[in-house]
């Protein structure tokens, strides 16, 4: 009998400790605080200042994958077009270096590729228009 | 005997429970969008919902 | 009479309907017109012919697609040549194109000549001077190219070309098994993009000669010449067929390092850690392959200063000689006069080691660091997977406190830093450490143990360690620091310890008062200061009270332990344990400071939980130099 409550208790203290990380789940928001995610952020935000112009010359596009790309450089200078190469791999660094810091600062480094996809979608969701962004398929379409 | 069920019984719980747990760690979509907004708004230096502004004298100081 | 009426030939729509119903591969489509033209113009019946008009209605491929072309073709010396079409590449829209030579002669047999034609497409544009000798009567095949005014561009634009003057030439003389020949390229000014690299202006040339077979191209020697950086020759045997280098030899000159950067080496480098620097000096390079793989190089530094522009890290009058071979074993030497890493000095250093194959073996390396010197011993790295991985012994010898403290622009701290580290690993962009570093400093010790980084030098570093502070004087801290005088010693665990970006985002930490006998005394400012990290109204509370009559106050024991998660820090006080969350019990108070004595002083908080910036913006203000606290 006392042995019995003792092993019921046991596999029921097992069940909590094995529900608890769905509760935790549950929550709401995904931590995005962290001083990695805000270095990173800060970072794109003052790229951005440079990279503004050639989204909206069509030289650089959204592509499908959350990162960015060299479209069309015909419309910089030739003098310059090492530096949006430059810009544009900088920024994938940075961009590559959220989706997964995001992952790993939620404690599921394996969420990476869905925190990308979603990044995917919402860059282009809230692109300007006029700017480029590749389709599914991969064809540039402009917004 | 009965010790013997409860603890079939309790096994396969924890058990189903394990498998339970293992399939339910499901990914936060609405939250990860709602993530990703709000540092799209600030990367890119949006008010809330707007789309892009390349003009930086138009953008909003945020 | 045929004669002076033009003749037409036409080839109608060799277009995507036709190919479905005979495909062709689109190299043999183009072959097939190219062929049709060929054989009609050799047509005997043609001779009386003045001139011939060559109309195509379209011509396809997957990436490109060509319609309405015209080919008005003088069949005299010196007469006009015009090739009209309109092209379309990929998802781009129609354009027109159009090469127009002025003047096509033909001096001699099999020889053509045509000065200034001008060629105008969305992809090339600019003047062409062609001089051509066909390999007839036992001439030599000859091209003549001189390129004036010409800019092009792929369709994305990454390798691009504008104002371009150069002359090519290309001169073959048939043998046996194929063609001798000898090339020349000179680059007299111009723009070029050719991802990544760009070249501002010309001044460069390219001279080469060997042979060429259906199996391999011979390149016997070849001259590379960059203006205001150096020059390399250069030797092989490409094999065609099986697409790989049979054999390479390459030799540079001293090559300048200040203009070899910024031109060749940045943009290779753009990923990594060295993408902004300045450098000054010279370096030369010789290498050899063999069937595609690499045999040996020697690179060899002199008088190299090469300096991150951010301030990173510098070494300056590097010398090197890295010889390295796929067979033996070789001494690689390394020197420096000075340089720094971060903001810490770095004194001369000789260094050397063996390079074997893939792994770098070396029983010491010294390097001085400000009075001090870390020494790394039995160092053995490998190159596995495009990645270094290696591990090594690390000795710190005391480097003072004091000078580090100014190097790094801290406040000036008495006391030095030592460290025995009996094994360092570095392996996939991860740095750990077993054993531990000891810092002597305020009269104890800090010792950083566990300490293990990932990326140290990447865009996100991460640090996890476990700190102990042991009997730290804390009125050398309290000095150093300006938080309010306070006389006693100080005992601290900082536990699993995250860094990210050199912020902490982790840690369980709790500082309380060492054991033993020693005199206990708090001053009225810091007891202001430590009621102000809690928030609110306890400081104001002490000035009002009759205690602000004296000045310092002896106390039992002083306490703080602060979880640090998700940028919240749960606080508890003398009797509280970090590595468990505290009870969040709002309602009462713990204790931080407990009075013993006359007049004695008990300092309660009541913020169970305090967010870590706002905890470091009130120690900001605080130790800012401010001698009230700000009480909001």
């Amino acid at each position: 009998m006392n042995i019995k409550q003792t092993l019921t208790g046991f596999y029921l203290f097992l069940a909590v400790l094995m529900v608890a990380p769905i509760t935790a789940l549950a929550a709401a928001d995904l931590e995005v605080n962290t001083p990695a995610i805000s270095t990173l952020k800060n970072s794109m935000q003052t790229r951005h200042g440079q990279l503004a112009a050639h989204y909206g010359s069509g030289a650089v596009g959204l592509t499908r994958d959350g990162l960015i790309a060299v479209r069309d450089a015909n419309a910089v200078l030739l003098a310059q077009r090492q530096g949006v190469n430059s810009l544009v791999s900088a920024e994938n660094g940075d961009r590559n270096a959220l989706y997964k810091e995001i992952a790993t600062a939620n404690g599921h480094p394996e969420w990476e590729a869905e925190v990308r996809s979603t990044f995917a979608q919402r860059w282009v969701q809230k692109a300007q228009g006029g700017w480029w962004y590749q389709d599914a398929s991969g064809g540039w379409k402009q917004k | 005997m009965r010790i013997s069920n409860i603890t079939w019984a309790g096994l396969l719980l924890a058990l189903t429970l394990q498998a339970c747990v293992t399939i339910n760690i499901y990914f936060p979509a609405a939250a990860a969008e709602k993530a990703a907004d709000k540092i799209i708004d600030e990367v890119w230096q949006l008010k809330e919902g707007q789309p892009a502004n390349t003009d930086p004298a138009a953008a909003p100081a945020k | 009479m045929l004669s002076h009426a033009p003749h037409r030939l036409w080839f109608s729509g060799i277009s995507d309907a036709d190919l479905h119903r005979n495909p062709l591969p689109p190299a043999r489509r183009w072959m097939m017109a190219l062929l049709t033209l060929v054989l009609s113009l050799a047509s005997p019946s043609l001779h009386a012919v003045s001139s011939i008009t060559v109309q195509i209605g379209a011509i396809s491929s997957p990436n490109f697609q060509a319609s309405d072309l015209n080919l008005e073709l003088p069949l005299h010396s010196g007469k006009a040549v015009t090739l009209k079409t309109r092209l379309k590449q990929a998802d781009s829209s129609w354009a027109e194109a159009s090469l127009h030579c002025p003047a096509l002669e033909n001096p001699q047999a099999g020889m053509w000549r045509c000065r200034d034609a001008k060629l105008a497409s969305p992809q090339a544009n600019g003047n062409v001077s062609v001089a051509l000798q066909l390999p007839v009567a036992q001439q030599p095949f000859k091209a003549d190219l001189q390129l004036a005014a010409f800019s092009f561009s792929d369709r994305v634009g990454l390798h691009a070309g504008d104002k371009l003057a150069a002359d090519v030439s290309l001169q073959a003389t048939h043998d046996a098994t194929g063609w001798r020949w000898q090339a020349a390229l000179d680059w007299r000014e111009g723009e070029l993009f050719w991802q990544p690299f760009y070249f501002a202006s010309g001044g460069h040339s390219l001279h080469a000669a060997g042979h060429y077979s259906a199996q391999a191209l011979q390149v016997d020697t070849a001259q590379l010449k960059l203006k205001a950086v150096g020059s390399a020759d250069v030797s092989g045997i490409y094999n065609l067929s099986g697409k790989r280098i049979e054999q390479l030899a390459l030799q540079t000159s001293a090559l300048d390092l200040a203009t070899l950067y910024p031109l060749l080496l940045k943009p290779l480098l753009d990923k990594t850690s060295l993408n902004d620097m300045e450098m000054a000096g010279t370096a030369s390079l010789q290498l050899a392959m063999q069937a595609g793989e690499l045999q040996d190089f020697r690179l060899d530094l002199q008088q190299a200063d090469i300096a991150d522009r951010k301030g990173k890290f510098a070494l300056y009058k590097l010398q090197a000689s890295i010889p390295w071979s796929y067979d033996a074993a070789q001494p690689i030497a390394l020197d420096y006069a000075g340089g720094h890493l971060l903001d810490i000095p770095l004194g001369a250093a000789r260094l050397r080691a063996e390079l074997e194959r893939y792994s770098l073996r070396t029983p010491q390396l010294v390097l001085p660091i400000l009075d001090g010197a870390l020494t790394l011993n039995e160092v053995s790295a490998a190159w596995v997977n495009q990645q270094w991985h290696w591990h090594l012994r690390a000795d710190l010898a005391p480097i003072s406190m004091t000078e580090l403290s100014t190097a790094l622009g801290w406040p000036r701290m008495e006391g030095q830093v030592a460290a025995a580290i009996p094994q360092v690993t570095y392996s996939d962009g991860k740095l750990a450490t077993s054993g531990a570093m000891q810092f002597k400093l305020f009269d104890g010790t800090v010792t950083v143990g566990n300490l293990s980084m990932q990326t140290p030098l990447g865009l996100t570093p991460r640090l996890n360690a476990d700190v102990q502070f042991r009997n730290l004087d804390l009125g050398a801290l309290t000095r150093t620091f300006a938080f309010g005088a306070i006389e006693g010693r100080m005992d601290g665990d900082v536990n699993v310890l995250q860094l990210a970006n050199w912020k902490p985002v982790q840690f369980d930490a709790m500082f309380k008062s060492s054991a033993g006998r020693y005199p206990r005394k708090i001053s009225q400012r810091a007891v202001e200061n430590i009621s102000a990290l809690g928030g609110a109204g306890a400081a104001a509370a002490v000035q009002r009270s009759v205690l602000r009559f004296f000045k310092e106050f002896n106390y039992a024991r002083i306490g703080l332990t602060c979880r640090l998660r998700n940028s919240s820090c749960a606080m508890d006080g003398v009797d509280g344990n970090p590595a468990h969350a505290p009870v969040n019990n709002t309602a009462s108070g713990y204790v931080i400071v407990e009075g013993s004595g006359v007049p004695a002083i008990t300092v309660l908080g009541y913020n169970h939980s305090v967010g870590w910036d706002e905890l470091l913006a009130r120690l900001q203000r605080i130790t800012a130099g401010n001698s009230k606290p700000v009480i909001q």
